[in-house]
C-alpha cells in the first residue's frame, strides 16, 4: 500500500539535484490527483452551501487533477521525439521524471494555499474576484514549481545545454495546451445561482479565438 | 511563573537574542512554542482592550460588549491567521531547503505574530488616548489601520531576515569560488548579484565552464528564494487583512447598535478609499 506520509512530501519538497533522479513515478500522480482533488473541492465551494454546490465541489475536484494529468500527457509524446532528435533520448526518463515531480509540488502548493481561498471566499462575495484570486494562487504554485523544476534540472543543463531549449518548449506547450483544456473545463468556481453542470454547454470553444475577440471587442 | 517566563521569552525575541546566528545554526529558535502561544494570546487580549476604548467613550454602558468582543477578537484574529497560513509556509519552507524543521517553522511564525503583537499592545495606550480625545469614527479606523500596517510590516522584516539567516543556499554562499576564465586560466573579475548584466555575463562564463563554478550562480538563486518568499509574504498579507474585515466591527460605529459581527459586504480596500473620502470631505 502506499503512504502518502508528510515526512515524504517533506523529503520530496527537500529534494536536491541529484545525477539520478529516483523518485516512484505512481506515487507522484497519486500525490497529484490526491492534492489536485482537494485544493480543487475547496476551489469548487464558493458561495451558498446547497444541493447544487455539493456538485460544483465534487466537479472542481475531479477537474483539477484531470487538468494536469491530461495537458500533462498530451505534451509527453512530442518531448520524446524532440529528445531523440537532439540527441538526449538517454535523459529523456530523468526530464520526464523531473516534471512529473515538478508538477507534484505544484498540486501540493495550490493544498497549503487551499486555507487562504477558503478565507477569501469567506470574506467575499463579488463572483468574478473569487475566480481572479484562484488565477493567482496557481501562478503562485506555477512559480514555487518552476523553482523546484530549476533545481532538478540542474544537472541535466550540465550535461548538455540543448536542455534548457528543450525545456523551455516544454513549457510553452504545457501552458498553451493547459490553458486551452482548463477553458474547454470551466467552470471551476462556478457561478452561484447557476444549476450545477460538468461542462458549459457553450464552453466547447477556443481559449484563443475568444480571447481575440474580447481584445477586438475591447478595441473597437 | 510560565507566564513570566513567557515575557522573558518575548524580551529576548524583541531584542533579536532568540535568533542570533549560532542559535539558528541548530535549525531551531531559542523559544518555546507553548509560552509563546499564551503569550500572543495575552498581547492581543491588551491590544483588544485598548481598541474597545473609543465605543466604551461612545456608547457608555453599551461600549462594555464592544471592549469584550474585541479582546476575544483581537486574539482570534492572530490565531486563525496562524492556522491559515501556517500550511503554506510549511511548504514554501521545505521548499526552498531551509534549515528548519516543522516545529521550527512553527515557532517562527508564533514568533512573528508575537512581534506584531507586542508592537500593537505597545501601541494601544495611544489608540485609547486617541479614542479619549477624538470623536472622528473615520479618523480613528484609519489610525488604527496604520498601528496594524506599521506592526505587521515589522513583523515581516523578521520573519524574512530569519529565514533569511537561515536559507542552506545563503550559507553556502559565505565564500563562494573564484571565478576562472576556461580558456586562459585567469581570474575573472568579481560579480555584483545585483547588476543584471554582470549576473548574465555569469551565467554565459557559467555554461563555458559546464557549471564548474557554480557557487556565485547560487547567489543568483539565493535571490529569488527571497522573491518567492516575498510573494508569501503578500499572501501573509492579504489573509491578515481579510481576516481582520470578516472579524468586524472592532471599533464600533458610533452611530450604529453593537453587534458582534457585521454583515458581508464589499472588501478591505475599498472601505478604507471609502474612509479617506469621507474624512476628506468627498463623498462618493
Amino acid at each position: 500500500m502506499m503512504s502518502l506520509t508528510w515526512s515524504w512530501v517533506d523529503q520530496l519538497l527537500r529534494h536536491s539535484a541529484t545525477p539520478e533522479l529516483k523518485l516512484p513515478w505512481i506515487k507522484l500522480l497519486v500525490c497529484q490527483g490526491l492534492a489536485g482533488f482537494l485544493y480543487g473541492m475547496v476551489m469548487g465551494s464558493y458561495g451558498q452551501w446547497d444541493a447544487n454546490r455539493f456538485w460544483y465541489v465534487f466537479y472542481a475536484g475531479i477537474k483539477v487533477p484531470l487538468l494536469f494529468w491530461v495537458t500533462f500527457s498530451l505534451c509527453v509524446p512530442v518531448f520524446f521525439v524532440m529528445h531523440a532528435l537532439s540527441g538526449l533520448h538517454a535523459d529523456f526518463r530523468q526530464s520526464l521524471l523531473a516534471l512529473l515531480a515538478a508538477q507534484a509540488i505544484l498540486t501540493l502548493v495550490l493544498l497549503a494555499l487551499a486555507p487562504i481561498t477558503s478565507l477569501w471566499y469567506l470574506s467575499n462575495d463579488h463572483y468574478p474576484w473569487a475566480v481572479l484570486f484562484n488565477g493567482m494562487m496557481f501562478a503562485i504554485a506555477s512559480l514555487a514549481a518552476q523553482f523546484y523544476l530549476r533545481r532538478l534540472y540542474a544537472p541535466l543543463f550540465e550535461k548538455h545545454a540543448r536542455h534548457r531549449t528543450l525545456l523551455t518548449i516544454w513549457l510553452g506547450l504545457y501552458l498553451f495546451v493547459a490553458i486551452q483544456f482548463a477553458w474547454v473545463l470551466r467552470p471551476f468556481v462556478g457561478e452561484p445561482n447557476s444549476p450545477a453542470e460538468f461542462f458549459r454547454s457553450e464552453s466547447w470553444g477556443n481559449a484563443y479565438v475568444a480571447l481575440f475577440h474580447l481584445l477586438s471587442g475591447a478595441a473597437k | 511563573m510560565f507566564f513570566r517566563a513567557g515575557l522573558r521569552q518575548l524580551d529576548q525575541l524583541l531584542r533579536g537574542e532568540a535568533t542570533r546566528t549560532d542559535v539558528l545554526k541548530t535549525g531551531d529558535l531559542a523559544v518555546q512554542s507553548r509560552q509563546l502561544f499564551v503569550i500572543n494570546i495575552v498581547l492581543g487580549m491588551v491590544a483588544g482592550f485598548c481598541l474597545g476604548w473609543f465605543a466604551l467613550v461612545n456608547k457608555q454602558l453599551e461600549g462594555i460588549w464592544q471592549v469584550a468582543s474585541c479582546m476575544l477578537k483581537v486574539p482570534a484574529l492572530f490565531l486563525l491567521t496562524f492556522i491559515i497560513t501556517l500550511p503554506s509556509l510549511s511548504v514554501f519552507n521545505a521548499l526552498f531547503q531551509s534549515r528548519l524543521g516543522f516545529s521550527g517553522v512553527v515557532k517562527l511564525l508564533l514568533a512573528t505574530l508575537a512581534i506584531i503583537n507586542a508592537l500593537i499592545a505597545s501601541l494601544g495606550p495611544i489608540i485609547a488616548f486617541f479614542a479619549l480625545t477624538t470623536e472622528s469614527y473615520g479618523f480613528m479606523v484609519l489610525f488604527t489601520v496604520f498601528v496594524f500596517g506599521v506592526s505587521g510590516i515589522f513583523g515581516m522584516y523578521f520573519l524574512l531576515k530569519t529565514l533569511r539567516q537561515m536559507t542552506i543556499l545563503l550559507d553556502e554562499l559565505a565564500q563562494p569560488a573564484p571565478l576562472v576564465d576556461s580558456l586562459s586560466g585567469d581570474p575573472i573579475e568579481v560579480v555584483e548579484p545585483d547588476n543584471p548584466k554582470s549576473v548574465k555575463k555569469l551565467y554565459q562564463t557559467w555554461n563555458q565552464q559546464n557549471g564548474k563554478n557554480s557557487a556565485l550562480l547560487e547567489q543568483h538563486r539565493g535571490e529569488r528564494v527571497r522573491a518567492i518568499f516575498s510573494v508569501w509574504l503578500f499572501l501573509f498579507t492579504v489573509v491578515g487583512m481579510q481576516m481582520a474585515w470578516i472579524l468586524r466591527p472592532f471599533l464600533g460605529n458610533p452611530n450604529e447598535p453593537f453587534m458582534w459581527f457585521r454583515p458581508r459586504t464589499g472588501n478591505f480596500f475599498q472601505a478604507v478609499f471609502q474612509t479617506i473620502q469621507g474624512l476628506l470631505g468627498m463623498h462618493s
